[in-house]
């Protein structure tokens, strides 16, 4: 099975997508920034609006890449992205209902701490992962970064999501994990071992998630 | 189809010629013409010869916008019509390809020899009317001499589409397609039923499936064949890595193992034409040599097939 396009091909066109768009890649990584602050170290003077902030940079992020890099851009590559660029949409529109409205997504210090994996993830996504391929060669005009470009995205979302006070709705990782196996098939298809490492990093969130789900009920007797 | 009607092309003279000269032939075994040193073969139904090698266009041709990448493919395009390429197929399902051969194309003198085949492909309920004049507009072209039914995806609704525009003559020929082997007894019953002009599926010197049936039968009902993965995605280069070529394949005056793999499928009479994927001008120009100079008899096509799986 192929992929119809090269990672070759993949990386000049992801340059070509960072010079269209740079002040809205660095500007989105900064907010990224941020917004990890907030949810990793909420403070409880915040109030909600650290964690509204967090999860709809979160909403806005997956609309972006779902309507723009995978819809206006990948769309030309791939004739999967038409799809994929539906669910990062379903999956933007996903974290504004239950995380903004409901107000399911929390992030407050006095009912718990972020565990190592919610820091450790958020990092991979926002630092680790574009600096592994700078350091494996990758042109840094092509780097994909949080905010808008998917991979790194899906992974810093999911740490985030960890991070959460709540127990955070199983509902908000379907399509991360769904974009685990497409990341996982590209990484066999493109050769691209590193994303063999971001697959797993999403998978392993999801199944820590449901973990702490389980075990919070159970220390509550439910 | 592809050019000015009143443009004299070697390929038109060579049609008119070659029609008259293979019409007590037509229905039984595609003529292998060697013009001025370049192979050729008869499309079965109506004579017309095309040059045996063409280009495909999966993957190597999905460069998007970069300016840079479509320059080397511009590069990759001129050096195949500059040794006789003829048939560029290509597919809405491709990405970019198509834009980028259009890219391509109107930046090119040569390309008189143009055989134009491309497809329609509609998982998502698109309209064949539409795609195939969205190609046409970026081949810059007035219709395409060959449209296929890729995949054999929802081909009943797309058959009748394609009869209708045959008859209106905005395409020439009508074909379809599958590949990796898979949905060979559907196509079957479409050769034997469907009054289609082409057929288009993966033959190479290890997956040799078709020449049980599919092979046979499109010779039977005198469809040109296009042979596509004739390198199996790639997958047969690594067998032969650092291994040089056998010392008989000179009998068939063959340099690599490209023009090795390809000679191989040329050699089967029913073939009409392979058409071999690169975005490397090296590679094209090794390509290209295969439809040059002798191909293996039987003897040796069985001696080659014994070699490679040998290895």
């Amino acid at each position: 099975m192929q992929l119809p396009y090269s990672l070759d091909v993949y990386r000049a066109s992801m340059a070509a997508y960072n010079a269209d768009w740079l002040p809205l890649v660095l500007l989105a990584w900064l907010l990224a920034v941020f917004a990890s602050l907030l949810a990793l170290y909420p403070r409880d003077h915040a109030g909600h609006w650290a964690s509204r902030f967090v999860v709809g940079y979160l909403a806005a992020v997956w609309l972006w890449i779902g309507a723009i890099h995978q819809l206006g851009f990948m769309t030309e590559l791939n004739f999967m992205a038409p799809i994929y660029g539906m669910a990062w949409i379903g999956q933007g529109l996903l974290l504004a209902w239950s995380g903004l409205y409901l107000g399911t997504v929390r992030f407050d210090f006095r009912a718990s701490r972020p565990g190592a994996p919610a820091k450790v993830l958020t990092l991979f996504g926002l630092v680790i992962y574009p600096l592994v391929l700078l350091l494996l060669g990758h042109d840094w005009k092509s780097l994909p970064v949080v905010g808008t470009a998917p991979n790194p995205t899906a992974i810093f979302t999911v740490g985030l999501l960890l991070a959460s006070r709540d127990r955070p709705p199983v509902l908000l990782f379907i399509v991360p994990l769904a974009w685990a196996g497409v990341v996982g098939a590209t990484a066999y298809m493109l050769e691209h071992r590193i994303d063999y490492a971001a697959s797993i990093t999403i998978v392993i969130a999801a199944s820590l998630a449901v973990h702490g789900r389980f075990k919070r009920s159970t220390a509550t007797g439910n | 189809m592809t050019e000015n009607p009143m443009l004299v092309t070697r390929r038109r003279l060579l049609s008119s010629a070659t029609a008259i000269a293979l019409t007590p032939c037509i229905g039984t075994a595609p003529a292998s013409a060697d013009q001025g040193g370049l192979l050729t073969r008869a499309i079965p139904n109506t004579g017309e010869p095309i040059p045996a090698v063409g280009m495909g266009t999966w993957i190597t041709f999905n460069v998007g916008a970069s300016e840079a990448l479509r320059r080397q493919r511009l590069e990759v395009l001129r050096t195949f019509f500059e040794l006789g390429g003829g048939m560029i197929d290509s597919s809405p399902m491709y990405g970019s390809s198509q834009d980028v051969i259009g890219w391509c194309l109107k930046r090119l003198q040569n390309k008189q020899d143009l055989f134009s085949a491309t497809k329609v492909w509609t998982p998502y309920g698109a309209s064949a009317e539409s795609q195939m004049m969205e190609a046409a507009a970026l081949w810059a072209i007035d219709g395409f001499d060959l449209m296929q039914i890729h995949n054999l995806v929802d081909w009943e609704t797309h058959l009748d589409v394609l009869l209708g525009a045959k008859k209106d003559g905005r395409i020439r020929y009508i074909g379809v397609t599958t590949s990796h082997g898979s949905r060979h007894r559907e196509m079957e019953r479409i050769i034997r039923d469907q009054p289609i002009d082409f057929v288009q599926f993966t033959y190479n010197i290890l997956d040799r499936e078709a020449e049980a049936r599919l092979l046979p039968l499109a010779r039977e009902r005198a469809l040109g064949v296009i042979i596509n993965r004739p390198f199996r995605g790639g997958g047969l280069f690594p067998i032969v890595r650092d291994k040089a070529l056998p010392d008989w394949a000179a009998e068939f005056d063959c340099r690599n193992w490209a023009q090795f793999f390809l000679k191989f499928i040329l050699s089967h009479p029913a073939v009409t034409c392979a058409i071999p994927a690169t975005s490397k001008v090296a590679h094209m120009r090794e390509n290209m040599g295969a439809s040059r100079g002798r191909l293996p008899g039987p003897q040796t096509r069985r001696r080659m097939q014994q070699y490679i799986e040998d290895q």
